[in-house]
Order: C-alpha cells, then structure tokens, then sequence
C-alpha cells in the first residue's frame, strides 16, 4: 500500500507538468484551432531559462518568474511573427510548429549543447510520513504547478478577460458582434500558453536534468492529456494531466520499464477509440 | 438614422450584394425580407463589420461605420442580433448578456440592466446561472436579445428572431420589438423570411432580391401577391449567382 501510495504521489508531480502543458495545447487549439506541436520545445527554453537565471542569480524563484516571463514573450512573438498569418488555415499552422520544433532545437543545441544539464536541487531533503517518502522539492514542484492551474482557472471562470477567452472559443463570430477584440484575444492564448509551458520547464528543472530533447517526452503527453481531457476543455485537461501522471507512474512501479510508454500510450489510444473527442466535453467553438 | 449606400460585397466569385440602398430612421421598424439566399443576412453582417464590403458606404447618424471592426460598430451604437442565436453555449444566462456588454465597464449598471430585464423576462431571470445551451428555443432567442440590447445600441438588427419558434412565442417577440422602438427609441432592422409576422412588426419593409433592393413600402405592399411573387419567385432566375 505504501508503495502504490509512493507512485501514486510520483505521478501527480509528474502529471503536473502534464496538466500545465495540456491546458496551454487546449486553450492555444480552442480558440484558433491550431495545433501547437512546438510546445514542448516551450517547455524545454522554459528549462534553460531557468537554469541560466539560477546560474546567473543562484535563485529559483527568481527562475521560476523569469522563465514564465520569457516565455510569455517569445509566446507572442511566435504568434505575432508567425501564426496569426494561419488563422484562417490552421492546418498550415500545424505545419509551422512542425517547423519550429526543429528551429528551436537547433537553436537549444547551438546554444547550450547537447550535453544534460542540471541545477542543484532547489530544496534538498525529505519527509518521511510513516514510510512513505515525500522529496520537498516535489511538494513545492506540486504546489507551485497546482496554483497556477488553480490561478488560470479563476481567470478563466471570474474574469472579463476569461469570459472573452471562453466565448471566442464558443463562437467567434458572435464574440466579436458583443466587442470581443478576438484576434487580440487569440494572440493571448498563445502567450498564455508559452508561459505555461515555461513553469513547466521549471519544473522540469529542478526534478532532474535537461536537455534540448526533452521536449519531446512533454510533447507527446501533453497532446495525449489534452486529447483525453477534450480539446479545449481547460479543466478537462488539468484532471486528465494528473490521471496520466498517476498511471504513467504505476506502470513504471509495477511494469517492466522499458515498457513504461507502451502502457501509457495503451491507454490513451484505448481511451480515445471508446470516446474519440475524449473524456470531457470539448470546445464546439466554430471556425474563424 | 442608418444609411446603406451602394453597398457591394464579394466572397470569392460570388457577388453576394449588388449596390444595396436602404435607409432606415431611429423611429421605425424596418423589415428586410426576401428568398432565401438573395443576401439579407450579408447585409447585416457587412454592416456589422463581420464582413468587409468591396465597395460602397454605411453611415450610423453622422459616423461612417463601413468596413469597422464589429468591436468599433458595437461602439458605434449599432448591435446585431445574429441569425440562429449564437448564444454562447458553454457559458450560463447572465455571462451571456453579461458578454454582451462587453464594450461597456460600469459593474453596477450592467447587473443592474440584469436584474431589470430578469423582471421584465421572468422566465429568463429565473435561470440566469444555468447554461444557455439548456434554455429552450424561444428562450435563448429572447436572451439573444437582451444579449444585443446589453450594449445600449441606438439600433438593434436583428436577423430572423422568428425562425423556429412557436407562434405564441413570436408574437411576444413582435410585441417586444415595436415596444422596444416607440419607448426605448432603438432604431430596429428585421430581417425576416415569415411574411405574417413581417406584416404585423413592420413600419416599413424593403424587399432584397438578388443582392440588390428591389423594392420598399409600406407592410400593407406585403398583401400584394402578385408583388411578392414577382420578387420571390419571379422573372430573373435565382442560378445566375452560381
Ligand atoms: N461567409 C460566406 N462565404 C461565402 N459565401 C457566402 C457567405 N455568406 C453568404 N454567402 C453567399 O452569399 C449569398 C447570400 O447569402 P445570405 O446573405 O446568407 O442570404 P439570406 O440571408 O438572404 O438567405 C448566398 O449565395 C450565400 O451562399
Ligand atoms: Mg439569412
């Protein structure tokens, strides 16, 4: 019983960062229904920022602000310089993340080369409560991932700004007839987005080592939890990044390991053939 | 007083309107009515600012509104109320009209407009915090009113408000629509393709076939079926936009 319990808290770190990721993909997808493929190479920039600010200040927090700031802006960048140019064909959209994907690589290899990377652990040590051993850093990783869903989903929920985010994804057309300004709008998913994935590249970070591949894992599980939370369904998303931690953990407690992503990705497919538009209701959001 | 000049707007190779002339004064309800096809609901969107025209001009009073953002229209003082609702369905009743004050920052006044029209609509304000998708037709299409008057728009549009409803629930809207233009002074367009409740809402009706006007008058022109016909199904053939 421990011993799932000590997975089980494994994965919810881990998932997480899925759930952080995922709610960037649906939101970005809901609104200009482009699907962003490059993200996980946000998350993986997210990471170096925050590894050189930790270099440079020996602070995490200060990492932590730094990566979310940086990758809010290269979030707008990506999409002022590049995909408002694909709204109206978000297949072509698509395409260009492929590209990206590569440029941003290329551009992590050149930089920081491929050689792992890592910090010192933010917060060294451990509770022990009763057997089951609870690392400080994956509390704080934990509570730090929590609050920024938890702070996305009141924005959302509460705010002029959410209920324009949520009715461009309902109707964009209508949105705009009430005063939406829905291009500018759309070019906030993505910003919000980016800086999503850059907590995620914190946290990332500060669980183990680095690479200008890492994004790759992220990407792959951050669309899989976004599909099975229902593209475009924010709370959707975060519930399936942490149900995709969790399983993702125990098949690699209780599995063999080297079969650890052909359980996950079992999973996802046989929950995607039951429910192909996934577990949540997704966006209905027509097209611009 | 909206003015609509020479209105001419293309999607790709389909000439959707032709030179459209139509005006219509703060006092009146004016209804647009026309075959299916011949371009009422482009006229609206187009002066709404969904759409950009290729040629011609729209005047809100002294302000040229064509070719504005809808943001910038909606400012304006014109709202439209689109064509199948178009609530927003994943968000309940109150951030419905709440969305459709948008434009507008006053906290208070805007729950207050609420809460006066929840009197007014007690159906309505009964189910404000349920979502629009679960109201029933006739309710989301009121909501989809109040939704548009939320802006406080000098004119209101509205494009086939009647479509799909039952005729008790119509003939509210009707009541609703004139008691909208004598008392609270809004200019109203109607688009409708239901010719009896055209007849009995109307100050004016302008008939669109084609893209083009080809005909305004008094509703009672409406009792004239050789006109209707002549215009609805008449002589030029409807395949030549194709
Ligand atoms: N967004 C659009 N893209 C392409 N064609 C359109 C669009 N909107 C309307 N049309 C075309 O313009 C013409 C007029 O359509 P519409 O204004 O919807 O007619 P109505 O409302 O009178 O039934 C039709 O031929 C229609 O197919
Ligand atoms: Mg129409």
């Amino acid at each position: 019983m421990i011993l799932f319990l000590q997975h089980a808290l494994n994965g919810i770190s881990l998932g997480a960062v899925y759930a952080l990721i995922a709610v960037g993909i649906t939101l970005v997808y809901g609104l200009s229904r482009i699907i962003h493929f490059a993200v996980g190479e946000l998350v993986m920039l997210g990471a170096y920022v925050a590894w050189e600010t930790w270099r440079l200040t020996g602070s995490h927090t200060v990492g932590l602000a730094a990566a979310a700031a940086v990758l809010a802006v290269i979030g707008m960048i990506t999409e002022r310089g590049i995909f408002r140019f694909t709204l109206r064909e978000p297949l072509t959209g698509f395409i260009v993340s492929l590209g990206l994907i590569m440029i941003l690589q290329g551009i992590g290899i050149e930089i920081w080369s491929a050689d792992p990377r890592r910090a010192d652990p933010p917060l060294a040590g451990s509770w022990d409560v009763s057997g089951l051993i609870f690392r400080k850093q994956v509390a704080i990783n934990i509570g730090v991932s929590l609050l920024v869903l938890l702070a996305a989903y009141a924005v959302l929920m509460k705010t002029r700004y959410g209920k324009a985010v949520r009715a461009v994804a309902d109707d964009p057309s209508a949105a705009a007839l009430m005063g939406v300004p829905v291009r500018f709008i759309i070019m906030t998913t993505f910003i919000v987005g980016a800086a999503l994935a850059g907590v995620g590249g914190w946290v990332v970070l500060t669980n183990g080592s680095i690479s200008p591949f890492v994004g790759e894992a992220y990407l792959l599980r951050g669309f899989a939890v976004a599909l099975i939370g229902g593209l475009g369904n924010v709370q959707g998303a975060a519930v399936a990044g942490v149900g995709m931690g969790v399983a993702e953990s125990l098949a690699a407690g209780y599995g063999s390991p080297g079969w650890n992503d052909a359980y996950v990705f079992g999973i996802v497919i046989l929950i995607l053939l039951w429910r192909p538009t996934g577990l949540g209701r997704g966006s209905s959001g027509a097209h611009l | 007083m909206l003015k609509i000049e020479k209105l001419q707007v293309h999607f790709g190779h389909v000439h959707a309107l032709r030179g459209v002339n139509l005006e219509a004064a703060r006092n009146e309800v004016l209804v647009l009515i026309g075959p299916n096809g011949a371009g009422k609901s482009t006229v609206l969107n187009t002066v709404a600012g969904l759409n950009t025209p290729t040629e011609g001009s729209v005047h809100l009073d002294e302000t040229a509104i064509g070719g504005m953002t809808p943001r910038n229209v909606v400012k304006a003082g014109l709202t439209l109320v689109p064509q199948g609702r178009r609530l927003f369905g994943s968000m309940t009743v109150r951030e419905n009209l709440e969305m459709g004050a948008y434009t507008k920052n006053d906290k208070a006044k805007i729950d207050d407009q609420i809460a006066r029209w929840s009197e007014f609509f007690p159906e309505i304000g009964a189910r404000l915090g349920i979502r629009a998708s679960y109201l029933s037709g006739g309710q989301q299409q009121i909501v989809a009113i109040i939704r548009g008057l939320m802006s406080e728009p000098r004119t209101l549009m509205m494009d086939e408000p009647s479509i799909g409803l039952a005729p008790v629930v119509v003939k509210r809207i009707g009541v609703e629509i004139r008691r909208l233009n004598r008392e609270a002074g809004i200019g109203i367009v109607l688009v409708e393709q239901n010719v009896e409740f055209a007849l009995t809402v109307s100050d004016r009706v302008a008939i669109l076939a084609q893209g083009q006007v080809v005909h305004t008058g008094p509703p009672r022109d409406m009792r004239d079926p050789a006109l209707l016909a002549h215009h609805f199904f008449g002589s030029t053939p409807e395949t030549e936009a194709g």
